[in-house]
This record gives C-alpha cells, structure tokens and sequence, in this order.
C-alpha cells in the first residue's frame, strides 16, 4: 500500500471515531449535567407595541394573544428558562398600578380585563400589560398600557363591558401558571401569554392563558 | 435410814399418784361403761326385757361411744322403756271338790313373780269334773267369762275361763266355785300376764273345744291380730285319777297345771306361745293325760294383746355446753326417738325456758324428724333472734298423749356483725374510650361474667352490709376533674353485665373533685354472703373539656375507707387492665367549598356531594383529644398526623413552612389543606388518592381515632383548553377532520383511566378520546340542542375514584356552519348558511338586523347586506356583490364561527364523464372498447352537469374512422362534425346519449357537453373515449356483413363419428354444424336441439373443423355449417349428408348359471360347468364366474379358481352372516385351457368332450368361514364373425 494510501486510511478512521465520540458525547447525562452547567436563561429582548384598541367588545379578553415569545412552562434546564427583560409586575401588580389612574378618571371603575402585551415570565410577570376599566356612569371603558412598573399610556374606549367587581384575595397570574404547570400534559408546553378576562356566561372571573396545548382558561378562586 | 425415809416418803407419793391415776384412768376410761353395762345386760336378761335394738346397738359397738355417765343413764332409759312387750309374771293353782276355794295372787311362781300388780292380766282357767252340766267360774268380782264348756261322758267336763285387768289395788286372790259334789274334784289354775292392753286384753275372740271319750284337751286353732301377742292354751280334762304329768302343746311354755282326785279326778292346764306374728296360731293336743272313753274334755284358747307403749323421745343436745353458734349457723340437735308399734316423727321447738312448750317451731328438717338413737337434724337458725334456747321436740303415735323432751341444756344463737370485703374481677377494662363521648362504661357492655366484665366487688359476710356511699380514684394519666365526668356506678349480683335488667344504678351522679375522686353516695344493701359488682359509667368530656388522645383511665378504690357501710370494710380495688383515651373526629367542613362538609349519611354519596376536598380546599376538622398542638413541623408524626386513607394513604404533611398542610392544630379543632407543594402532597401526588368511606383519620398521642369519617379526594377540572384562537371556555360540537370540538379538561383525581368515567356537556355525554388522571380530551357532543349555548362540563371520576363529580363552568358552545345552500350560486342569488349555536345571545335574542357583531360574512371581507332570516340553525340572505369564491363566516354577539367554502357559479358545464359505447339505446348492450356493431345505429353515453341550475343540456359527439384525426376542437360550436343529442335540463348530474349509424369501418369517438343556459350556448372541453392515442386506438367497429362460407367437408366418415370441415377465409368467425338424421333444420338450435356448441370464439378462425361423434353405423346423418363473426353477423350454409360406415364383427354377451353351485360349503367343491354360443366363430373377450354367497364365521378367505387359471383368495369378515358377490375373472378366456366353449376337445379336466363331467370346473375353497353359496354364474363376452 501506498504511504498516501495509508494516510488517508488513518485520517479517515479517526475522523469516524471524533464523529462516534461526539454523539456519544452529546447524547450522555454527563453532557447534559455540563450543558446545564454552563447554561444560561435566556434573556428576551422585546419589541413592544402599544396596542391599537378601538373598542372592547363582548368577547375582546377571552382570546388570548398566540404572538408573544412562548416561555417553556416547565423548564428542565437552566438554558430552558426565560427572563424577560423589564417583565416587573405581575398581572395584579398592572392592575393595581393602574387602578388609581382608573378611579381619577371615573369613581365607578371597574376592571373589564387585563392583557400581557408582551411575553409572561413563569412568575406572572410581563414587561407590558393592557389593563381596562369600565365605567358605567360614562359608558366609556378606560385602557391604561403598562410598560415595566409605569404607566405609559391612558385613553377612554368604547366599551361593550362596564367592569365587574373582583373576588377577594383573587389569586394572581403566578397561581395561574402554577395551577397547570406540574401537570403532566404541560409538561413541554409553552405559554405566551396571559389575559384576566370575566366570563359573563360562568359570571366569574378567569385566567386564559396562550399555551402550545391551546386556550387555556380557568376560573379564578 | 433417813435416806430410807425419804424414799418410802417419795415411794408412797409415787404409789399413791399411781394409783390414782389408775382409778382415774378406769374412772374415764370405758371400763365402768363396760361393767355398768354388763350389770344393766344381766338386769334386763332376768327381767326378760325383749329389746332387740339394745343387743344390736351393743353388737355395733354404741358403748364405745358413750362419753359420760349420762349416758348410762340414758342407756337405762332406753332400756326401760323398750321393756313394754308382754310380761309373764307367773303362775298360781289350787284345787277343791264340792265347794268354791281360792287360789293366791300373791306368790305367782313361773315368770317374774311375785304379786299380781295393778295392771296386770290375770287369766283364770277353772272347772271341775260332774254328771251334770254344772256351773264352773270365779266367784271373785270383776271377772270376765269368755267360756263356759261342758261335755256330757261319763265323768263330764266344766270349764270356764275367765280374765281381769287387775284394779289399782289388785285382787290378793281368785275365788274358784267347786263342783258341788265332794267326790267330784275342781280345779283352778291362773296365769297373770303384765303390759297387757288394758281396753282388749284379749286380742280376738277365744276359741273354744271340747271332746269326750277323752280326757286329752286340745285347745282350738285361733288367729290373733296384734304384733306381740301371746296364745294361751287352756284345757280340763276328766280323768279316774290324777294325772300329775301333764305336758302342755309342743312349743307351748309358761306351763301350769293342777290335778285333783277326789274320786273322779280332774286336771287342768294353761300354757303359753308368742304369737309368730303372722298367720293361725293351732296349738297342738296337750300330752300326758290318762285317758279313757269315760272321760271328756274342754279346751280355750285366747290371744293376749300386748299393751300399746307412747313414743320416746329424748333430746340430748343442746346440753348448754359448746352450744354456741352466730345467728345462721346450722346446729345439729341430737335426739333419740323410737316407738315400737308406729312410725313417728318429732318437731323440735325452741323456747327460752324449760317448761311449758310454749317456744317457737323450727322450721325445716327439725320440723318432721324421723326415728332414731343419737338422730340429729339440721337447724338453720337464720332469722332466729340471738339469744339462748332450749329444745324441745314433740312427738305422738296417734294413739297415746303427746310425748315431748326439753334439751338438757340451752343452745346460744349469738348475733354478727356482717363483714365487707373490696376487691375487683379478673376482667380488664375495654382498652380504649373516645374522648368526647359520654355515659362510657369501664367494662365491656357485652361481658356475661365476671371473668370478662371489668368491675368492683363488694363480698358482704356476717349478715347484711349495707353500703351508703363509694369513692371512685382515678388514677390514670387523665386529668379526671376537669376532663371526665358524670360518674355513674351500677351494680347487680352476678357480675354479668348482658343480662339485661339486672342491673341497678347506685344512688346519682358524682363528679370527679382535684385528689381525683368522685363520691357517689346511695343505698345498696348486700346480703350475707352476696357480692355486689359495681359497674363505673362516666363521660369523657367536662363541659367543653376533653381527655387528649394517649391518656390513660384508671379506676380504684383505692381503700377499705372509701366505701361506707354499717359492715367492717376491707380490702381495696382496681379495675384490671388499661383503658386508653383516643381522640375522636365528629365532623369536618371545608372551607373552600361548603357543599363538600363531611356528610355521615348520604344518599349514595356520588356526585360532589358526601363530604371531602377537592383541589387546593382547605378543611377544618373538629373532634375531641386531638391533644395540644404539636408545633409547626411536627404535625405529620407517628404520634401526631392526619391522614387520608384510601386506594394509598396520604399522610398531610407538615414542611414546617406556611405552605404547610396542617395549618393549625388543638385539642378539638385541626385545620388541614389537601394539596400543596409539598413533595408527596403535590396535586398530582396527592391524585393517586382518592380518598373515600371512612378515609379521613387522625392520630393523636399515639392513638389513632375509633372511627375514621367519610372523606373523598373530589376530582377537579381545574381548567380547560381549547383550540388556539378560540376565547376561553368555548369550543364548537365535534365535527370530525376538525379540531375545534375536541377540548382538554386539566386538572386532578380524574381517575387513571376512564372506566365508569364520563364527561357531560350541557347535559349531554361526550366521547372520550383520552383520559388520565389529570387530563381527559372530550368531544364536544353534537347532541347539545342547537338552541343551547352555555352550560356546565361535568365530569365525573373514572378508574380508582369513587363516582365524584366536577362541574365546571361555563362552556359556551360557539357557531358552527355546516353547511350552505347553495355552496355554490351567483351574485344576488339567495344563500341559506346553515349551523349550529347560531344565535349567541340566546334563543330569544336571534339578531333581526346584520350588525358590527351580528353578520355573515363571505371572502375578502364582504359582508352580506340582505338580511332574510336569522335563526338558532339558519341565517337566510343572499350573495353580497364582490363576493369571490372562499370561505364564509357568520358572527353571533362577537363570536365567530367557523368557515365554510362558497364558490361563486359559471354556466359552462362540467366535462362530460361516465363515456359508454351500446348497441341498444336502453344502453344495456355495450360495444366493449374495439368491439363491433353488425347494426346501426349505436349509441355512445356520457354524463352531463352544468354548474348553474337551468338551461339544456346537450350531449355531442365526434367520430372518425382510424386514421382521421377529430375537427372539433375548444369550445367552438363545430356544426360540422359534431353529432348532437337530445337535450336535458340542467343542471344534472344527467345521462345524455347520441345514436349514430357509421358505415363499416372502424372508428374513435371524442364527446363534449353543451350547455344552453339562456339562449347562450357554453359548452365543456372535448373528452375522448379513449384517453391514450385518440385517433389510432378503435374504439368501435361497424360490420354488417356475415362471413362467406366455402369448402365444406364430411371427410370420410367412420362407423361412429365424422368431421365436418369448412373455410371463411375473408373473415373470423365461429364454428358451429347443426345436425341429425332427418336433414330437417330450423336456425333456432334451442328448437331441436341439434347444433354442437359454438367454437372458436375467441380467437376467431378462417378454417373450421368440428367433430360429431356417437353416431349410429351405417347410417344417414345430414349437417349445415354455421359461423358468426365479430359483429355477430352469422352465416348459416346449405345442408350437407354423410354416410357412417357399417360395423362386421359384433359382440354378444352370455349368462349361464353353474350348475349345482348352492348350498354350504366348509371345504374345497369343484363345480362342472359348460358354455356353449351359437356362433361358430365365437372370439370370447373375456369371461368372468361370479359367485354370490352368505359367508359367515369370522374373518378368513374364499378362493376361487377356474380350469387352469390361476386361483384368486378373496379376504372375507363375517363375524354376522354376509352377503358377499365374488366376481373372478378368467384370463386369457379365448384358450380352451382356461375357458372351453362349446365343450370341444381339448377338455379341461382330461376327459372326452361329451362325457361327464363336463370340461369347465370352478373350484371354491373356503378357509376358516363357511359359505352357503346361493349361485355361480359364467358370464361370457365374445364377438363373431355374422
């Protein structure tokens, strides 16, 4: 055999065994518990919209938006987790931010429903939410944007809803999210994002979350 | 000396001591009973005292039992008193002649002598000898005469006997009258008799007797009546002299007699006999009397009844001495009864004195004592008041007074005070009391003893103990005076608390004080030798107060002290066992959802409804000694927990965080959560378990609960999920191939699978396309009536649960389209779009007018304007200009349906489709593709539709020989070749069909489909028959001419069978000849049958042969030809004849029996046969000798053989008698050496042809069976020359 010949068989053959190696490699616990290691949340840099609401209807805070970036539900590693940048308040944390803006415009405000307008953490939390107001005495609904923990935009709609009052220690978006996440079938799911919406038919209150198993919703206890 | 003194001194003291102790030792010893007896034995012997049970007691050795000289005296007494059996006190006589004389009483001589005393019998027997009747008797008063005999002889006898109970000064003397005559002598004789009975001393009447020619008395037979008795034989008897040696009756003592001779002498004699007792006493003739004929004699006998003695009776005991005893002893009174004649009994009396018989009865044996020496009977001296007594008894015969006897001394009943022993009984008290319960007993309420039941014993002795008042310690790690209370004690008197009634409450109710006591006081009398069980029965709660689980229960009296009786107490007493307080649960509620409050009793219990939790509910739990808290972290021990028992037992677990699921905790009241993020109590760990009856259970210090409650895990949907892009709770009916009636309910305890399970949506059940215990994927029911918007999901739990049920709300059921009316339409053309839930605000609130939120709209945003109708299923309007081919939605109160695709219409027609080609224009007989047609015209089909409804449509085709391409092409009218049909109207689907008549040829055909829809004609593309090559392939052929037939041929016929031979050459065709005898055809080959079958089919051929076979020789067959070609045009050809060829040598067949072949045969039989033909050239082909015959006799074989052919062994089985039918065949028949014909020589069996036997033979051997052949044949086959 020629040395050229030989060569190329030994180059060969180790260039089979980098390859056999490294998918063995990747494929073991021992790279998952180093990838893990060294991994990383990762940080989500939005682009965030100031929605274009021209009116609420009926139906407006029962469809939860499938648009924002889906945060794995239950996260197995850290590289799985999500931190979402400038996601400061919880969905509570909105409307209790927004509520006093709410009563100065009128005394009988009371909450429609509140929308994530950007991504939600698995702690309830999104760096912009929509949250609107009723008033019966103005048949005018109000929408306060939230952006971080400032309210960054305010304006009177037309409304369909008037606003319902609230159950008492309604638990917040985190519970939500808690409430589905250790279930079996969400145990790959995605949720992007979250809306606090009154069920007129059920006359309660609920959560319905954008999950990758589809619209999630759930009466709030 | 001195020394000598002094030891006579001591000498003389010892002496001197010994000999008292000697006198004193023969003074208490039984030697002066032995001799006091003896000298009493010796008294009662000379006095002839009969007293049998004296001497028997002596022979028992009673003396041996005296212990006193008492007794003695009481010996002497007895002895006495049994001394009142008859008495012989003696005898006195005297004699005389003429005059009366005495006899004295004075000096009686033969028995115990002495003087006759008052009371005494005396019998006087007296007479004397005369010639006359005299008058013999007793001169003395008082007397008796109970006979007077006289026999007349020549010396005559007189005798009269006479008696008399001696008065209180008894007679001195008997005056006996004499016989009046100084030669005839007299005599007297007497015999006095003590303890006779002084009202009939005679028994029974005397007996009397007299005789003469004798002098021998012989007294009479008599039958005395009374026990004791005694028979006197009296007799006289005359006599020439004295007769001085008189011998009384054998067996007769107490003889008497006197003689006197006077000159006629005369004797007389009494004697005597005890009565055996029973039966006539006959006493025999006396002896010793000089008789002679002269002389006569008289003879009495009497029966002396003994007198008839009281009852003795004496009481020895009590003496006063050792005669103490506590009231209800037993005493034995010792006593001696007897009476000679009667039974009698003594009834004993206790008095205070000796006198006057004035005391009290004793009841039991001392009220009717029977006879006895040293007899005793039982006195129960219960009820007797203490004091001393002496004993009285009296007793009677009936017959003599009342006998009675005081005790020598006084008996001393003495009163007692009653004791009160404490203790307890062996059985253990139940182990465990709930707190919170009240009226618990220590015991077990079914125990039946007092082995089993656990109490206190009161034993009173002495008397009557009566308890006034018990005090209960308790002693156990309870806190009893503020825990316990309402302590109860029962009791009863044999310990066995189930027999019901027999228990008594023991005065009222204590309470425990701080030293842990309860006093109850009462009344509870005990009776001597009773023991009272006292039962304890307390509550296990003070007020709001309750024993903690793990305390202990101890009951005791503790001292003698702590019960007060008027009786002497002692002892003490602790109930056996330990008895452990467990806490207990009574109720729960929970706090998230109120409908799941513990229910103890529900109707089955389904539903939601029989008490527990569902997801993430809060319960709190009350009940009694759950104890003091365990702390925060310590509330899921071994010693402290709460669980939940079901399928797995969950134990709430306390993290020692404020997510704990034991949120709080005290005696009566724990709080718990029944999902958390605890590890083993997540939601989907606890979700294993489901809980159920009797599930919910509690542990407090150590002790768990006695009954745990009902406690189910409820399912809970917890949320739902539907298709993205479809608001929350809402979701369409199912509609296969699409995804927006499938939703996911999430949650909890669904069940692992779906068993039972079920899911409900507005009432209606779903089907289940997954289910696990937290997600179950359901179908949205198409049954949900359409006017139904909203309602609940209710699921109910499958495998592992317990039938619980969750009801969500609310789901609301959005539009669906299903389908529109037209799919496809023009502008302006009305449209019904069809659905479901059309009307979301309800069905009273179906939109009258096309709103913002009320609308149909079609493609690119186009909503419809007209509004017609608008219902629960159906919105009518019309098509909204703009609208292009898309989907189409409708929208109800903001919610949008699903989509559905409209296509806006054209008026051009479809392609036509379904092309055929047909002989008939029933389009029943198809031209398959290249076949052919022998008639025109043929019709070629197709389907037509248009797309719009109305217009004609028009069927056309093209065709054109091969070879010739189509003209038509596009959508150009194409007068010119195109070939129309008849028109329908549209839109179809319709069948159209177009008759065309070519000219022979082959051809290819192309059709198209015209629609004529409002004088404008539009028409489809053009589509050819056939697909690939058009205008090469063929699609049909004409052919109207049948094929020209030539060359016909018979051939050269055989004796059976001819080929027919003929030719079409220009063209294919079939080969068929019809043909018979007659040459008299029809076309129809049905009519007659004659025709072969149709030949060469397919392939077609140009040269024919068709063979007939089976024909007759010798004869005229006549045939035409016939052949069909492709198109079936058929030529049928001129008729034809043959001859068939005639047969030389034919064949005959013969039949012959053989000769003498029957019967049975058990060995070889050799059968002669011949065969003869008429023919002289018979040629035999073949021969055969059949032999039938019934074989019997089990399995073995026949053989069969024939001239000089081989022979042939035929197996036969017949156990039964079988038919069997042998066929042996002769091989190489045509030699003479196997089958001789005619019998010619040859012959076969060597002899001259002619001569017997005959030249064929058959030989039949049968082995092992036997046969009994009913016939052989020969059977021959030959031919000849005719």
């Amino acid at each position: 055999m020629e040395e050229k010949h030989k060569i190329v068989l030994i180059a060969s053959a180790v260039l089979v065994a980098i390859l056999v190696g490294g998918y063995l490699w990747r494929t073991s616990p021992t790279f998952k518990r180093t990838v893990t290691f060294y991994e990383k949340p990762k940080v989500i840099q939005e682009t965030l919209t100031i929605p274009d609401t021209k009116a609420i209807g009926t139906v407006f805070g029962r469809t939860p938006s499938t648009e924002h970036y889906a945060v794995p539900l239950a996260p197995v590693t850290e590289g799985d987790k999500v931190i979402v940048e400038n996601a400061i308040l919880t969905l509570k944390g909105s409307f209790e931010t927004a509520l006093p803006k709410a009563e100065v415009w009128a005394k009988d405000a009371k909450l429609v429903l509140v929308t994530s307008q950007g991504a939600v953490t698995l702690e309830g939390k999104s760096s912009m939410w929509q949250v609107v107001f009723g008033s019966l005495s103005k048949k005018k609904g109000y929408e306060v944007i939230i952006q971080g923990d400032s309210i960054i935009s305010q304006k009177e709609l037309p409304t369909e809803e008037y606003g319902y009052g609230l159950p008492v220690d309604w638990y917040d978006a985190d519970e939500a999210i808690r409430s589905i996440q250790f279930l079996p079938q969400f145990a790959d799911a995605t949720v992007s994002s979250i809306n606090f919406f009154y069920n007129r038919d059920g006359k309660r209150w609920g959560y319905v979350l954008s999950t990758s198993r589809g619209t999630t919703s759930m009466p709030v206890r | 000396m001195k020394n000598n003194f002094i030891f006579k001194k001591e000498r003389k003291f010892f002496c001197n001591s010994t000999i008292l102790l000697v006198v004193l030792s023969i003074s208490f010893s039984n030697i002066p009973f032995y001799t006091l007896t003896k000298l009493l034995d010796s008294y009662i012997a000379t006095n002839n005292i009969v007293d049998r049970a004296w001497h028997l007691s002596q022979n028992e050795n009673v003396v041996d039992k005296f212990t006193s000289y008492r007794h003695v005296v009481e010996k002497a007494r007895i002895h006495e008193a049994h001394a009142a059996a008859l008495q012989y006190v003696g005898a006195a006589e005297a004699s005389g002649n003429s005059a009366a004389y005495n006899v004295s009483l004075a000096s009686l001589t033969g028995g115990t002598g002495g003087a006759a005393q008052a009371g005494d019998l005396v019998v006087v027997a007296t007479g004397f000898v005369s010639t006359t009747n005299g008058n013999p008797g007793v001169g003395t008063a008082g007397y008796t005469e109970v006979a007077d005999l006289y026999q007349n002889d020549t010396r005559d006898a007189n005798l009269s006997v006479n008696w008399k109970i001696m008065p209180a000064t008894p007679d001195t003397l008997v005056n006996c009258l004499g016989s009046g005559s100084a030669t005839n002598g007299a005599v007297c004789e007497v015999h006095v008799w003590r303890n006779v009975d002084q009202t009939t001393p005679l028994d029974v009447i005397p007996t009397t007797a007299q005789l003469n020619n004798s002098s021998i008395p012989n007294s009479p037979i008599i039958t005395p009546v009374t026990s004791g008795a005694v028979v006197v034989s009296l007799g006289l008897g005359t006599g020439a002299a004295a007769d001085a040696a008189v011998t009384a009756p054998t067996g007769y003592g107490n003889q008497a007699d006197i003689s006197v001779d006077p000159g006629n002498a005369a004797t007389v004699g009494i004697a005597s006999k005890l009565w055996s007792g029973a039966g006539a006493e006959d006493p025999a003739a006396w002896t010793g009397w000089t008789t002679t004929t002269s002389d006569s004699w008289g003879a009495v006998t009497v029966a002396i009844r003994p007198r008839n003695d009281p009852p003795t009776l004496t009481i020895s005991q009590p003496d006063g001495t050792g005669d103490t005893v506590n009231v209800g002893d037993l005493y034995n009174i010792t006593y001696d009864l007897s009476d000679n004649e009667e039974a009698v009994t003594v009834a004993m009396y206790y008095d205070t004195d000796a006198a006057g018989e004035n005391g009290t009865a004793i009841t039991g044996a001392c009220a009717s004592a029977a006879e006895g020496t040293g007899a005793t009977c039982s006195w129960n001296t219960t009820g007797v008041t203490p004091g001393s007594y002496y004993v009285y008894g009296l007793t009677s015969d009936g017959v003599n007074p009342q006998v009675s006897d005081y005790s020598p001394g006084m008996i001393t009943i003495q009163s007692v005070t009653p004791t009160l022993t404490i203790n307890q009984t062996a059985g253990s008290k139940v182990p465990n009391r709930n707190s919170g319960d009240v009226n618990q007993y220590t015991h077990d309420t079914a125990c039946t003893s007092a082995a089993t039941c656990s109490a206190f014993t009161l034993t009173a002795a002495n008397g009557t103990a009566n308890v006034t008042s018990i005090k209960i310690t308790e002693s156990g790690s309870v806190v009893a005076d503020t825990e316990l209370s309402d302590v109860n004690l029962y009791y009863d008197t044999d310990g066995n608390w189930a027999d019901a009634g027999a228990e008594t409450l023991f005065g009222t109710a204590a309470t425990f004080a701080g030293d842990q006591t309860a006093t109850v006081s009462g009344t509870l009398p005990i009776s001597d030798g009773t023991t009272a069980y006292i039962y304890v029965r307390y509550d296990l709660a003070n007020g709001a107060v309750y024993p903690v689980g793990g305390d202990t229960v101890n009951f005791q009296i503790a001292a003698a002290t702590d019960v007060v009786s008027d009786a002497d107490e002692t002892g003490s007493g602790t109930l056996a066992g330990t008895q452990t307080v467990k806490p207990q649960i009574i109720d729960y509620t929970n706090s998230t959802e109120a409908g799941l409050n513990y229910a103890g009793a529900c109707t089955d219990c389904g539903a939601r409804i029989g008490g527990g939790a569902g997801f993430r509910q809060t319960v709190v739990v009350s009940g009694y000694g759950f104890g003091s808290d365990p702390g925060l972290g310590s509330r899921d021990t071994a010693t402290n927990k709460v669980e939940v028992v079901g399928a797995g037992t969950t134990v709430l677990a306390d993290d020692g965080s404020a997510n704990t699921n034991v949120s709080a905790w005290s005696n009566t009241s724990i709080t718990i959560r029944t999902d958390s993020s605890i590890t083993g109590n997540t939601d989907t760990d606890f979700g294993a378990n489901f809980g159920g009856a009797g599930a919910l259970k509690v542990t407090a210090g150590g002790q768990t609960v006695p009954t745990n409650l009902n406690f189910y895990i409820f399912p809970q949907i917890t949320s739902v999920t539907q298709p993205a892009g479809l608001p929350a709770d809402s979701a369409r009916e199912y509609d296969a191939g699409d995804t927006d009636g499938v939703i996911t309910l999430n949650g909890t305890r669904f069940g692992s699978s779906q068993g039972t399970g079920s899911v409900t949506m507005l009432g209606q059940a779903s089907s289940v396309n997954s289910w696990s215990n937290t997600a179950i994927e359901v179908q949205v029911p198409t049954s949900i009536a359409d006017n139904s918007y909203t309602g609940s999901v209710v699921m109910t739990q499958g495998v592992g649960g317990n039938d619980k049920t969750h009801s969500y709300n609310t789901l609301r059921i959005l539009p669906r389209i299903t389908s529109l009316v037209p799919a496809t339409g023009s502008i302006s053309d009305p449209i019904t779009v069809n659905g479901n839930h059309l009307c979301q605000a309800g069905v009273a609130s179906c939109p009258v007018a096309f709103d913002a939120s009320n609308k149909v709209t079609f493609t690119a945003g186009v909503d419809a304007t007209v509004f017609t109708s608008w219902s629960n299923t159906a919105i009518v309007t019309a098509i909204p200009a703009g609208t292009v081919t898309g989907n189409v939605t409708m929208t109800s109160s903001g919610y949008v349906s699903d989509t559905a695709v409209f296509t806006i219409a054209s008026a051009v027609p479809s392609d036509p489709t379904d092309l055929g080609q047909y002989r008939n224009s029933g389009l029943t007989q198809v031209i398959p593709t290249g076949g052919a047609a022998s008639t025109t015209p043929i019709y070629l089909k197709m389907t037509m539709q248009a797309g719009l409804s109305g217009g004609t449509l028009y069927p056309q085709v093209e065709y054109k020989s091969i070879g010739t391409p189509f003209v038509c092409t596009g959508t150009l009218p194409c007068a010119s070749d195109a070939v129309e049909g008849t028109g329908i109207a549209g839109p179809g689907p319709e069948v159209g069909s177009v008759p065309i008549s070519p000219t022979n040829d082959i051809y290819h055909w192309q059709a198209r489909v015209k629609h004529n829809k409002n004088s404008t004609d539009y028409y489809s593309a053009w589509v050819s028959f056939v697909g690939a090559e058009p205008e090469t392939g063929t699609d049909f052929q004409i052919d109207t001419v049948a094929p020209t037939v030539s060359f016909v041929s018979s051939g050269a016929p055989g004796t059976n069978s001819a080929t027919i031979t003929w030719s079409t050459a220009l063209e294919l065709s079939t080969s068929q000849v019809q043909w018979n005898t007659t040459g008299s055809f029809v076309n129809n080959c049905a009519t007659n049958n004659d025709c072969t079958t149709i030949a060469d089919t397919s392939p077609m051929v140009n040269v024919h042969s068709v063979a007939l076979s089976n024909l007759s020789s010798g004869t005229t067959y006549y045939y035409r030809v016939r052949s069909k070609d492709a198109a079936g045009n058929e030529t049928i050809d001129t008729t034809y004849s043959f001859v068939t060829q005639t047969v030389s040598t034919p064949a005959k067949t013969t039949k012959a029996y053989i000769g003498g072949a029957t019967g049975v045969i058990s060995g070889e039989t050799t059968y002669y046969f011949k065969v003869n033909v008429p023919e002289t050239t018979p040629n035999v082909q073949n021969a055969y000798v059949e032999v039938i015959g019934l074989v019997s006799g089990g399995t073995g074989t026949m053989t069969i053989a024939a001239n000089g052919v081989a022979s042939r062994a035929y197996d036969v089985n017949a156990t039964n008698p079988t038919l069997y039918r042998f066929i042996y065949p002769i091989t190489t028949p045509n030699s003479e050496s196997n089958l001789n014909i005619n019998d010619v020589d040859p012959c076969s069996n060597s002899v001259a042809p002619g001569t017997p036997p005959q030249c064929n033979k058959v030989i039949l051997t049968p082995s092992t069976v036997s046969v009994n052949v009913l016939s052989a044949k020969i059977i021959t086959n030959y031919s000849y020359t005719p």
